[in-house]
């Protein structure tokens, strides 16, 4: 199936919570992994099941791959370039500002789909909220439980920090 | 009935707090390791240090690879080059080896001539017209070194002229002082002070203030002086110690004592050396 043919036609995606979406095929090819199962099948008015994507989080997804669909296809040795790259442009911010734990599924339905520059920038998002912030500031940004004993506290201390007389 | 209802609605909001809390933590390693990937070394750490999960994560060797080749290309090339190190390489724990650069890249030296740089976790700062250059960090862990090279003989003392913030309890504070011979070949003597936490706490949030450190420093001959400031903590030492909010500095002196016996009256002024700014990373 050639880009020119696939201009218009639309394929069906089913959330895990059994929402169907009609999505333009090169909105949908933003994924890699339905971008190979539509070449593979061809046309099919049959709707493509998601077991690992429910309605909320695919319609942001969609969303994402529409505002991006004539972007450039990511190839495979341009990993060092987007490592160094930490920018995120305006749009993607925007879209990204939203709740940690749709950010995380975001992510998540990223990696499962196989979006690669989304979830580069998922990704960025979360390192960004890491970066520079003290153990007990990543705890509380991230609610996360504490659950070392001060014993292992204190080792871990001691490792982080220099051995004596170095 | 109505209770029961609360109750329900009470539980599935503790539900989803718990299902909150998981959140960050569903995330596989695979994506765990990109997020990473955007990370430097210091958050890397800090990040080791959240919880068992998160520690887990951030062990990953190949991980620790990718920040020294980032943060310390030039150290790497060391590493590559010398013909020792080559056949080990594959044994290699990189963040030890990171932590043995960052520690490198730890050292500074003060003196008047060279050009000003500062290490990350210390950051430039201006404080007033008679500081208008400081060093200055809200990490809590540091270790600054201030070399002072050809010291004539006589007594001295060493001042560190600094500015503290609020002061907390938790851990130590040493000044180690080496008398290193000319050739920078031996350690000649070593002198050590922990202050007591009532030294430091006298100067929180009082502005500039000049910590003396009470040893003498005697020098025989022309030799060299390495001094150093640092925090640290162990499980033993732990009790009636302190860590500040924040440390600003702005230089050290090397004072000599004027009633040391040597001729103290003919070159006084020319001998003391004031060091004024932190200039140099000082690797070895």
């Amino acid at each position: 199936m050639t880009s020119e043919s696939s201009e218009g036609k639309k394929v069906t995606l089913k959330s895990c919570d059994d929402v169907e979406f009609k999505v333009e095929i090169p909105v949908a090819s933003r994924s890699i992994l339905l971008k190979n199962m539509i070449e593979d099948v061809g046309e099919t008015d049959q709707s493509i099941p998601l077991p690992n994507v429910n309605e909320k989080v695919l319609k942001k997804v969609l969303e994402w791959c529409q505002h991006h669909v004539n972007d450039p296809q990511p190839t495979n040795d341009d990993d060092d370039s987007r490592r160094r790259n930490t920018e995120i442009d305006d749009w993607d911010q925007r879209f990204l500002n939203v709740e940690q734990d749709m950010l995380f599924e975001i992510i998540l339905a990223a990696n499962y789909l196989d979006i690669k520059p989304l979830l580069d920038i998922g990704c960025k998002t979360v390192a960004n909220m890491i970066k520079g912030k003290s153990p007990e500031e990543i705890r509380n940004t991230f609610n996360i439980v504490n659950d070392f004993t001060p014993e292992e506290e204190e080792q871990i201390r001691k490792e982080n920090e220099w051995a004596e007389d170095r | 009935m109505e209770k029961f209802v609360k109750r329900q609605s009470w539980r599935s909001k503790e539900n989803e707090k718990i299902q909150k809390l998981e959140n960050f933590m569903k995330i596989p390693h695979e994506i765990m390791l990109i997020i990473m990937n955007f990370l430097d070394g210091i958050s890397l750490l800090n990040l080791s240090m959240v919880n068992k999960k998160l520690r887990y994560h951030t062990q990953d060797n190949l991980l620790w690879l990718e920040v020294c080749l980032r943060e310390y290309p030039v150290n790497m090339m060391n590493i590559v080059k010398d013909k020792r190190r080559t056949p080990l390489i594959h044994n290699y724990k990189w963040l030890d080896i990171w932590k043995e650069f960052d520690r490198k890249n730890y050292t500074y030296v003060f003196t008047e001539k060279e050009n000003f740089a500062i290490p990350h976790r210390w950051y430039e700062s201006t404080s007033d017209k008679n500081h208008p250059k400081t060093i200055k960090t809200n990490y809590k862990f540091f270790e600054l070194f201030a070399v002072f090279v050809s010291i004539y003989p006589g007594t001295y003392e060493l001042i560190w002229e600094m500015k503290i913030g609020k002061i907390h309890e938790g851990c130590n504070f040493k000044f180690n002082t080496k008398i290193v011979d000319h050739n920078w070949n031996k350690i000649l003597k070593t002198y050590s002070y922990k202050p007591k936490p009532e030294e430091f706490k006298g100067m929180s949030n009082k502005g500039w203030c000049n910590f003396k450190v009470p040893n003498k420093i005697v020098i025989e001959h022309e030799q060299h002086v390495k001094t150093e400031f640092r925090r640290y903590t162990t499980l033993e030492e732990n009790e009636g110690s302190l860590w500040f909010e924040s440390l600003e500095l702005y230089c050290v002196h090397l004072q000599r004592c004027t009633n040391d016996g040597l001729d103290s009256s003919k070159n006084n002024q020319t001998l003391s050396k004031s060091i004024k700014r932190l200039t140099k990373i000082f690797s070895y």
